[in-house]
């Protein structure tokens, strides 16, 4: 159990992520609210980043920008550059997603008047226009 | 818990959840209840509500396994900060040891997502495009979709004319804006020596032309930016993008010598191709930001 537990701290970065992560997925699959969702949408999103980086650091290494151009960088002095630059794709992809995510439910709440999605199902079923 | 205590805390909750508590005047709070549905209370709501009980019941149980099994699997992966993890192999060592060599950049992670990744953040700048474009589309007041209810909503919400008369704000302002402005050209533009890049320092010029806006109003933001601009340099920026990109994979792909000038490592006219990128992404970020907060307050430029 100790030993669960001291790989769990050490492992806390993509533990906290994992937390964010539920959460977001429960807000995204089980709230009615389309805004709520997609604050869901975007917490899970940050979880991700999260255990991506936090898979690319290297204990006692520093970030992977060059000061020093007399020699040839050595793979000992800098973390790993690929999760970061990853990170860096997925969050402009994140912005773009949501800002059409979000233009849709404007354009839902003109139709139907309502953000939540169980209001928005009855009047569907009515064939409410 | 006193009652008032107690009205605060439900407001809040309200708040929270959308409803129209902070309606101005009873007329605004009668306008927006005509707006809901009749249908509100049926049968069939009801019936919603119940199930969505049990949906969230559900959900509870659902999270809590899927937490449980992620804990357990992030147990058994390799250790935070292990040197020998099988993520750290030969292609980031490649990048590290020879990325200034190839690409010029002292930022190793600019160089590696401008030069050896550029399909991949070429990519991300179309969806970006595409995104910005698919929100023009939904949110653009012209006058098919737009109701004088519409007009008269904005109007009523202050955002037709939206000039703050506050001497604190303005004078804030005034003071921030230069700095934001510079903060983003140099972010942008050294972006191969520090951190940063085109997209971050893009949004940095993006949230500046955004407070001018609240404060000054969208009027005099339409002196120096407007529609036409937008499109403009939302254009151009990427197609210079695709130019030089195909250019350096095409002459890449091919063993061609790109004539490409890498300049010294370290200088701010160096490292090739990233620089110019940077800028043109910074750009093309700066607008599409504008454009968000723009068609999502106003419905136009």
């Amino acid at each position: 159990m100790s030993d669960f537990l001291s790989t769990l701290w050490t492992q806390r970065y993509m533990f906290t992520a994992v937390i964010l992560f539920c959460i977001g997925a429960f807000s995204l699959v089980f709230n009615p609210n389309l805004i709520k969702k997609l604050i869901g949408f975007d917490l899970m999103d940050g979880a991700i980043y999260m255990m991506l980086t936090s898979a690319g650091y290297i204990e006692g290494r520093i970030a992977p920008i060059v000061t020093d151009f007399s020699a040839t960088p050595s793979v000992e002095t800098y973390i790993n550059p690929i999760p970061t630059g990853l990170v860096l794709t997925g969050i402009v992809v994140s912005v773009s997603v949501t800002a059409f995510a979000l233009a849709l439910v404007v354009r839902i709440y003109k139709k139907y008047h309502t953000v939540y999605l169980d209001v928005i199902m009855a009047s569907m079923k009515k064939g409410v226009d | 818990m006193n009652p008032s205590n107690r009205n605060r805390v439900k407001a809040f909750f309200d708040w929270v959840d959308g409803e129209e508590w902070c309606a101005k005047t009873p007329d605004e709070v009668v306008a927006r209840q005509e707006k809901k549905p009749a249908h509100r209370s049926s049968n069939d709501l009801d019936a919603y509500r119940r199930f969505r009980r049990l949906n969230q019941a559900v959900g509870a149980l659902f999270c809590i396994t899927l937490a449980v099994v992620l804990t357990m699997v992030v147990v058994n992966l390799p250790l935070f900060g292990d040197p020998s993890n099988p993520t750290n192999n030969e292609v980031s060592a490649r990048y590290i040891e020879r990325g200034i060599a190839e690409t010029g950049s002292a930022n190793l992670v600019g160089g590696m997502i401008l030069s050896y990744r550029v399909f991949d953040t070429f990519g991300e700048s179309s969806v970006l495009f595409l995104a910005a474009t698919c929100v023009t589309i939904l949110l653009r007041r012209d006058r098919k979709n737009t109701t004088s209810r519409d007009l008269r909503e904005l109007h009523s919400d202050g955002l037709a004319d939206r000039k703050d008369k506050d001497i604190v704000l303005r004078t804030a302002v005034l003071l921030l804006l230069p700095v934001s402005v510079m903060v983003g050209f140099y972010v942008m533009l050294f972006g191969h020596l520090s951190p940063g890049g085109g997209f971050s320092g893009g949004s940095i010029l993006g949230g500046g032309m955004i407070l001018y806006s609240r404060t000054f109003g969208s009027d005099s933001v339409r002196k120096f930016f407007n529609e036409h601009l937008y499109h403009l340099v939302k254009v151009v920026c990427l197609m210079c993008y695709g130019l030089i990109l195909i250019y350096y994979v095409f002459t890449g792909s091919n063993g061609l010598d790109n004539h490409i000038w890498l300049g010294i490592p370290g200088n701010i006219i160096s490292s090739g191709i990233i620089m110019p990128i940077n800028v043109l992404v910074g750009f093309e970020v700066a607008c599409t930001i504008y454009a968000f907060y723009a068609l999502f307050s106003e419905g136009e430029m």
